[in-house]
């Protein structure tokens, strides 16, 4: 993170290599575009330099404090450039092959990861959380649209989050 | 909003999905409090690893080296800029300090001595306390920052029955937290349904509340001050708003970044 912070060379492209690519698949999965994709890529980079010095690894991880960096940059995008076409949105249902060399191990595993934790959950909590990550719908908005009450929908996410939580804190301690 | 209403929209919140006015309600309420802040640490850690999830997307290969340009050029940006920028910033602040003494600053202490029915002399002495006070707030927070911008608001009411006024300082920083100031004067203290005020930045539909203003909070004067640090940019942020309970607002003002002020030449 000091070499982040010098603006170091060497420890942009390692966090690039790190984080680089679910950067840029969220940016591509909610954005639509290639180009705004890189774009978003970009900046999410620039933020980080600029608020490493904010970064405080006892108030949570470096890929939570990335991914949320990325998440809120795109959601602000998303709303501010309205009629954005976006793709329909699929979560893996299995870890995908990859082929590739030693930088991509982390990756593979990081995806098995969050496979593995979101196949704790049922298919109806899988499309919850998506429904509210990816498209940015509030729960009031996911309850309208299904017919439920917003209560139900709030108790769903946080349960369905403190469940991938769970499976994923397993993973590290396998 | 208290616990039982954060945590009723924590997992939204971790999940990116509450704006504006209710999002920085929330994060007021994280400053301070541990067990919610470590309960939406762990929320957002979970959602955090969604996006791993998804079917992964191969960039352009010449992104890495674009990512790397950006950021270089950021950080050279920010280091030819620094002396410059430096300077800039002190004239600007000062420039702030005067402006606040001179109309915001000086309006409250006048408005203060007014309802003390102090003497003059008393309320220049005042006036003057106030702004070598602030002078030195001011030269702290620089002698911090180094490079530092400032932007300055003089708040007005929204209803002309109320004779109440305000300023507001944002000093914004590249690499620590930001800082904002925030005085208000005259605003009512004795309807309990107006109370506590609340404080807000705003840009577009975005808020972030500095805080809130109870009738403790006011001096016999009826001079009230909060700021503080704000984990945000507070570049972006160019409204100040003090609304009151029932949402009402009732001060209002522009930030504007502060002029740089020629300096000779060394």
């Amino acid at each position: 993170m000091e070499a982040l912070l010098a603006g170091d060379d060497d420890a942009i492209r390692t966090l690039y290599t790190r984080f680089g690519r679910p950067v840029y698949s969220m940016g591509l999965r909610l954005l639509g575009t290639r180009e705004a994709a890189e774009e978003l890529t970009q900046d999410v980079f620039v933020t980080a330099w600029r608020k490493a010095a904010r970064f405080d690894p006892a108030r949570g991880r470096l890929s939570t404090w990335l991914m949320t960096i990325a998440h809120n940059l795109a959601v602000d995008r998303l709303r501010r450039d309205t009629g954005v076409t976006r793709p329909t949105l699929v979560l893996v249902d299995e870890v995908p092959e990859t082929a590739g060399g030693e930088d991509e191990e982390a990756l593979v595993m990081d995806r098995d990861a969050a496979v593995r934790a979101l196949s704790t959950l049922s298919h109806a909590e899988r499309r919850l959380l998506a429904r509210a990550y990816f498209r940015g719908m509030t729960a009031r908005e996911i309850a309208e649209a299904d017919g439920i009450p917003l209560g139900t929908v709030k108790t769903r996410l946080r349960t369905a989050l403190i469940k991938v939580r769970k499976a994923h804190e397993r993973k590290d301690l396998s | 909003m208290n616990c039982t209403g954060v945590r009723d929209r924590l997992a939204e919140h971790a999940l990116g999905v509450v704006r504006g006015r209710d999002a920085a309600a929330i994060d007021h309420h994280l400053a301070w409090c541990a067990a919610c802040r470590t309960e939406v640490r762990d929320l957002r850690g979970a959602a955090a690893v969604l996006p791993y999830a998804l079917p992964p997307a191969e960039p352009d290969p010449s992104l890495e080296g674009r990512v790397v340009e950006a950021v270089v050029r950021a950080r050279g940006a920010g280091r030819q800029a620094a002396p410059r920028r430096a300077r800039l910033a002190t004239a600007a602040v000062l420039a702030a300090m005067f402006a606040v003494a001179g109309m915001g600053w000086g309006a409250v202490m006048a408005g203060r001595a007014a309802r003390l029915e102090d003497s003059a002399a008393e309320a220049v002495r005042e006036q003057e306390r106030a702004t070598e006070d602030f002078a030195v707030v001011v030269e702290e927070l620089l002698q911090q920052f180094g490079e530092a911008e400032a932007y300055l608001g003089l708040l007005t009411p929204t209803d002309e029955a109320f004779e109440a006024s305000g300023s507001a300082l944002t000093i914004v920083a590249p690499r620590v937290e930001d800082q904002v100031l925030v005085v208000v004067n005259g605003l009512p203290t004795g309807r309990k349904r107006l109370l506590p005020y609340t404080v807000v930045l705003a840009a577009g539909r975005d808020e972030v509340v500095v805080g809130q203003l109870d009738a403790g909070d006011f001096d016999t004067g009826g001079v009230a001050e909060l700021g503080g640090q704000l984990d945000e940019d507070l570049r972006r942020y160019d409204r100040v708003l003090v609304r009151d309970a029932r949402g009402e607002v009732v001060l209002r003002g522009m930030l504007e970044s502060q002029a740089p002020v020629a300096t000779p030449s060394p």
